[in-house]
């Protein structure tokens, strides 16, 4: 009975947590933590050992069936156990016999004979002779103080109410006879490698000093694995093997600890020297570094790298490890990040195509049917990458033999997982790989619909959908058969399973509705599957929720389908799903309502719908008016026309209701941006009666506190500049917007501040040309000294808005600004070309072309030609790109001259920075223009091309490149005898062998193919083919064979005559192909 | 791409008929010879690009394009590509990521590691 008083201890809800948080041990080391953090339960069980030993095929079948033997027993005596639980009362103790070791599969059946008679001698004495003295002599009973601990004397010693406790299961008394079972507990804890008086040395002296120079770290894990580099004995008393493998370990430690150049070093002669080293020395090392669980991220990343370069270097070698690379390398198939799973992808991939299929279906077939769920999904995943590489074709037979399993389910199961894992590997809507075998995958599905198993039948139905959904539109031929037994299951099943086949056949639909063969079905089918959904509206479980709603995003509903639509689908699901609730559920779900109202509205009536989710924008859940918005945006950009019909009335309501969530939102979000944007540009010039209302809550939050607020509103004006000016006839009001912005370019904190010259930009844009000119407060004039200063802002943001809008200046109104200011900022630009961000870069380089055409190019290049001399080669590159567009826009003869007249300068750097200006304004002009330079260049490229330095030699081949190519089909004779000229300077560069050169060079040459003909370029390389020796002959074959790939057809007629050249001197014969009328 | 980073592989099966696109950062960008001038003629890429997972993505550098591909642009090949007839080559899709990009992945997601100490990812 329950007691109502004298309760005076604190509650028990309160003691159990407190309990809780005392358990819980704070102390914890980062590390551990982090661990904790990062991988989810699922996933620690990537923390295996990994098995080294080589077993066949049959030995793992029967290790696999003893674990699945021994599971069912555990469950069997588990059930048993609590059976008995629950029917005897606890009073009674349970036996104190230890329980017994079940027979494990290695041990002999001789050793556990005789380890049960043992047992049983035991129990014989122990039951025999039940007086102290036996039991002392056997010494298992502790003494203290000389009192031996029976249970008789601990009744007498301690009070009554004591009961003795049964030891735990699977506890076994030490028995000091036995010796010491080492094999068995190598589970959890470190385990010392098997040269021990080694590494237990290391363990003992500490381990400060690095084994190996260029290493960035050496932690305490590495010495498990690397703890032989630190005493290597003198060279002379090892081996030959044991050195290697020394090298290789050496090698290892850097490419994982190393520096960068350290790294990519060694990681280039380990794969150099793969097949030296032996695939057996290199994978005993890395594979089990790569399951040390507190190894970082980067460097299992970069030891991944490492094997999946082996693998290509060992191929078929590789046959023997599969087993162990795939356990080392499956788990990351499932891991969060969808780099690293793209990654374990590949490898799987090639190793497979290493291996081969024969050898990857017996080392994965054990564990088809493993007890452990875990290495199922993963055996899935892995069966599916084998069945994507391979091809359908191959595996398919395979397949057929595991779904027709009679074993036990879970074969099956994880058969059909595969199909679904491959549909989902091969992506959405992407079944041409499928489709050619769709028929045949279904019918091997048919049967397992109605699996005795309700895992099977579940996976079965998500499986077809997955089917369904890759091969749509197509293929309802195939699904025909298994329409019935599906739709049979809709009634059979609740819950999950239920929610599965719902899945099935809402994405088996489209399929019909897309053959105008099965309309009926169609029809019949959508109607009725609309009940079904309708009563499942309320359900509260997640999953169905979500699957109801992809559902009916791809129903194919419609007014004449669905009569009265309104009471049967519009409302419930605006009563089921548009509540705060879901507004508070993750994005995934809220991104499938936007999606599914905006079908429905789509498919009814769009207004009313509209008309509906507008009122929501103005709910006082932040949430839901964020959904509402989303919602909004998606309907009026998707279908902007509809909103023709809308009447003053809603068109008033709608922008109210956007502009009112936008002023209430207290998390900022792009999404209110988008909603201004999607509606501006579907209402247009509608906007402008409500366009002062935006305005002035736009200018009223611009003086907010808050940094945020004053960013959104600045893009926002940013966004609806071009709006503004469609709306009104003059400029003024955008000149008024101007003048504000200008006004608030003090701004301190840089995002704002970059959003601020970004809306100045957009509304500078907007206006007139002609406005520009007149514009007094603030001038032109007045806008860009301002800017000045602000190119120094060391925010890349800021940096790349500023130099935007320069140029646009540049570019408007170029005009009213003096010289002196535009050189002023060129000086500026030079230094933002050393920014880390390509985009900026390449905005200042666009700027230098527009401030080069306003004040004319002399000044300009000038001050370019000067920074060629500067160190960083980044810096040059850019000066040249500049030189290359200034020169562009104000025409080649302004420039060239200069240019050129620079090279004479006797400084590498400088002449390099000349040819790359060179290469890129031919690679700007166009055929024309370029033609009439072609006399001027040459004398200079001349000289680049017999010049000692190699980048002398390719930026030349890159230029003629880019001439060549030009001037395809504009050229007469004349021109050509340049380019000949230029072929007999390139053709001796075809020997180099620095890669960077050697495909400039090959490049430059297929450039003069291109523009000379196949004719004379030939000639120039018959004689290289047959050369005798094999360094001369491969290079000419190479470019032999890029001819061949653009020209063969042209090829034929300029075969050499080799006939000619032993036969009479004259000769009448005349070929086909010579004859001319 | 792929004439920058050598170890970048192109899909090269035969193109179909969607378009290639890319990111706004790749832009103007030539996908063979990562030109920025004279864009001549529209990428096709082969139908298994088109679809799957990599439908809104990026095809030169993977970026995300948006849900519908909303901030995809269509690529072009450069006119020098055009005239080498390099653009009949095959699709020019980049299928795998490149060891420059996920190295860099990993420095970030170490540097991030770092500076929380090792609190958050």
């Amino acid at each position: 009975m329950k007691k109502s008083i004298g309760n005076y201890s604190i509650p028990p809800e309160l003691n159990k947590q407190l309990q809780k948080e005392f358990a819980k041990d704070v102390s914890l080391p980062t590390s551990e933590i982090k661990s904790n953090i990062l991988k989810n339960d699922y996933q620690k069980r990537y923390n295996q050992t990994i098995d080294f030993s080589e077993k066949t095929y049959k030995q793992l079948m029967n290790e696999r069936n003893l674990e699945r033997e021994e599971k069912r027993v555990d469950k069997l005596i588990k059930e048993k156990q609590e059976s008995e639980t629950a029917t005897t009362s606890t009073t009674v103790a349970p036996s104190n016999e230890p329980r017994t070791r079940k027979k494990r599969w290695d041990v002999t059946p001789e050793e556990y004979l005789k380890q049960k008679a043992d047992q049983e001698e035991q129990a014989l004495v122990q039951k025999t002779t039940s007086d102290l003295l036996q039991k002392l002599k056997e010494g298992k009973v502790p003494i203290i103080n000389g009192i031996p601990l029976t249970d008789e004397i601990l009744d007498k010693i301690l009070p009554s109410g004591y009961v003795k406790v049964a030891p735990p299961v699977g506890y076994n008394q030490v028995d000091d006879n036995l010796s010491p079972d080492i094999i068995a507990t190598t589970d959890d804890y470190y385990t010392i490698p098997a040269n021990e008086d080694v590494t237990s040395k290391i363990m003992t002296t500490e381990s400060a000093d690095m084994p190996v120079k260029g290493l960035e770290f050496f932690k305490s894990e590495d010495v498990k694995y690397f703890g032989r580099l630190m005493n290597v004995d003198e060279e002379n008393e090892q081996d030959a093997d044991t050195k290697k493998e020394i090298q290789a370990m050496k090698l290892i430690l850097k490419v994982k600890n190393g520096s960068q150049i350290t790294r990519k070093r060694s990681m280039r002669s380990l794969t150099d020297n793969a097949n030296k080293f032996g695939p057996k020395v290199l994978l005993n090392q890395i594979l089990p570094i790569l399951l040390e669980p507190n190894l970082e991220p980067q460097e299992r990343h970069i030891l991944v790298k490492l094997l999946s370069r082996l693998l290509f270097q060992f191929d078929e070698l590789i046959r023997p490890h599969t087993h162990q690379i795939l356990q080392v390398i499956s788990p990351l198939l499932i891991d969060e990040d969808s780099t690293i799973r793209l990654e374990a992808r590949e490898i799987i991939s090639s190793l497979t195509k290493a291996a081969g299929l024969a050898n990857i279906l017996s080392t994965l077939r054990p564990d088809l049917d493993n007890v452990d769920e875990y290495i199922r999904n993963l055996t899935a995943r892995v069966f599916a990458i084998v069945a994507n590489t391979l091809g359908l074709k191959t595996f398919l037979p395979f397949l057929k033999a595991v779904l027709k399993s009679k074993k036990n389910w879970t074969a099956r199961h994880t058969g059909i997982k595969i199909i679904q894992q491959l549909c989902i590997l091969l992506g959405n809507g992407n079944g041409s790989s499928i489709s050619p075998y769709l028929t045949q995958l279904v019918e091997m599905l048919k049967p397992t619909i109605t699996d005795e198993s309700l895992q099977v039948r579940t996976i079965t139905a998500l499986t077809l959908s997955q089917l369904a959904e890759n091969v749509t539109p197509y293929g309802i031929e195939s699904f025909e058969t298994i329409l019935e037994p599906v739709w049979f299951g809709i009634r059979k099943h609740r819950g999950r399973a239920l929610a599965a086949f719902l899945k099935c056949i809402g994405n088996i639909i489209p399929l019909m509705y897309y053959n105008s063969n099965y309309e009926e079905f169609s029809n019949y089918y959508t109607r009725e599957l609309v009940n079904v959904l309708a009563k499942e509206f309320t359900s509260p479980d997640e999953d169905m929720r979500r699957t109801i709603l992809r559902i009916i995003i791809k129903l194919p509903l419609s007014r004449k389908l669905n009569e009265n639509y309104n009471s049967q689908i519009v409302k419930p699901f605006f009563n089921a799903f548009w509540n705060r609730r879901t507004a508070s559920d993750n994005t995934q779900t809220t991104r499938l309502v936007v999606d599914a109202t905006t079908h429905l509205a789509n498919k009814f009536d769009f207004l009313s719908l509209l008309d509906h989710i507008v009122i929501f924008t103005k709910d006082d859940n932040e949430q839901l008016r964020r959904l509402a918005i989303e919602a909004v945006n998606k309907m009026i950009s998707t279908y902007p026309d509809e909103l023709i019909g809308l009447d003053s009335q809603s068109e008033l309501q709608l922008v109210d209701g956007i502009v009112y969530a936008f002023q209430q939102q207290t998390v900022h979000h792009r999404i209110y941006l988008q909603a201004f944007d999607s509606l501006a540009k579907s209402l247009n010039v509608r906007l402008k009666p409500h366009l002062n209302s935006i305005i002035s809550s736009i200018l009223y939050r611009m003086k907010n506190n808050v940094a945020e607020i004053r960013q959104q509103s600045s893009d926002l004006l940013s966004i609806l500049a071009p709006v503004i000016k469609k709306c009104s006839t003059d400029d003024e009001l955008l000149t008024k917007l101007i003048l504000i912005l200008y006004e608030s370019l003090g701004e301190v904190y840089p995002e704002v501040l970059a959003s601020i010259i970004t809306a100045l930009y957009s509304c500078l844009d907007s206006v007139d040309k002609s406005t520009l000119y007149i514009m007094q407060n603030p001038s032109i004039n007045q806008i860009l000294p301002t800017l000045t200063p602000i190119l120094k802002n060391r925010q890349e943001k800021v940096q790349e808005s500023c130099i935007k809008l320069i140029g646009l200046i540049a570019k408007k109104n170029p005009e009213t600004i003096n010289a002196k200011e535009w050189m002023r900022i060129c000086f500026e630009l030079l230094e933002l070309l050393k920014s880390t961000k390509k985009r900026i870069r390449i905005a200042a380089n666009d700027t230098f072309g527009y401030i080069a055409k306003t004040i004319g190019p002399q000044d300009v290049i000038v001050m370019l030609l000067n920074n060629l001399r500067v160190q960083e080669r980044q810096l040059r590159v850019c000066t040249a790109v500049a030189m290359g567009i200034v020169a562009e826009t104000c025409s080649p003869f302004t420039v060239l001259p200069a240019i050129m007249n620079e090279y004479r300068i006797p400084e590498k750097n400088v002449q390099n920075g000349v040819l790359k200006a060179i290469s890129f304004l031919f690679e700007y002009l166009d055929g024309n223009t370029t033609r009439d330079y072609l006399f001027a260049i040459t004398p200079l490229l001349e000289d680049a091309l017999i010049d000692r330095d190699l980048v002398h030699r390719q930026t030349a081949a890159t230029v003629i490149k880019h001439m060549a190519l030009n001037c395809v089909g504009l050229t007469n004779a004349e021109y050509d005898d340049i380019f000949i000229h230029y072929l007999n300077l390139i053709l001796p560069n075809i020997y180099e062998s620095s890669p960077h050169v050697i495909s400039r060079i090959l490049e430059s040459l297929d450039g003069l193919r291109n523009l000379l003909g196949l004719g004379v370029f030939t000639n120039y390389i018959w004689a290289g083919l047959f050369h005798p020796a094999r360094k001369v002959r491969t290079p000419y074959w190479k470019v032999f064979n890029s001819a061949y790939i653009q020209n063969s057809d042209a090829l034929v007629p300029y075969y050499p005559r080799f006939e000619q050249l032993e036969s009479s001197p004259v000769d009448y014969k005349v070929e086909e192909l010579d004859l001319f009328l | 791409m792929s004439r920058h980073q050598y170890d970048l592989i192109q899909c090269m099966k035969q193109p179909g008929k969607s378009v290639g696109l890319v990111c706004p950062q790749c832009d103007g960008k030539c996908p063979i010879c990562d030109s920025f001038v004279k864009p001549t003629a529209k990428v096709y890429i082969c139908h298994d690009c088109s679809l799957g997972h990599l439908y809104n993505k990026c095809i030169t550098c993977s970026n995300y394009l948006g849900d519908n591909c909303e901030s995809g642009v269509p690529a072009y090949y450069c006119l020098e590509c055009v005239r080498q007839e390099k653009h009949r080559e095959g699709c020019p899709r980049i299928v795998n990521i490149g060891s420059l990009k996920s190295d860099m992945i990993f420095r970030k997601k170490k540097e991030a590691t770092k500076s929380t100490n090792g609190l958050l990812r």
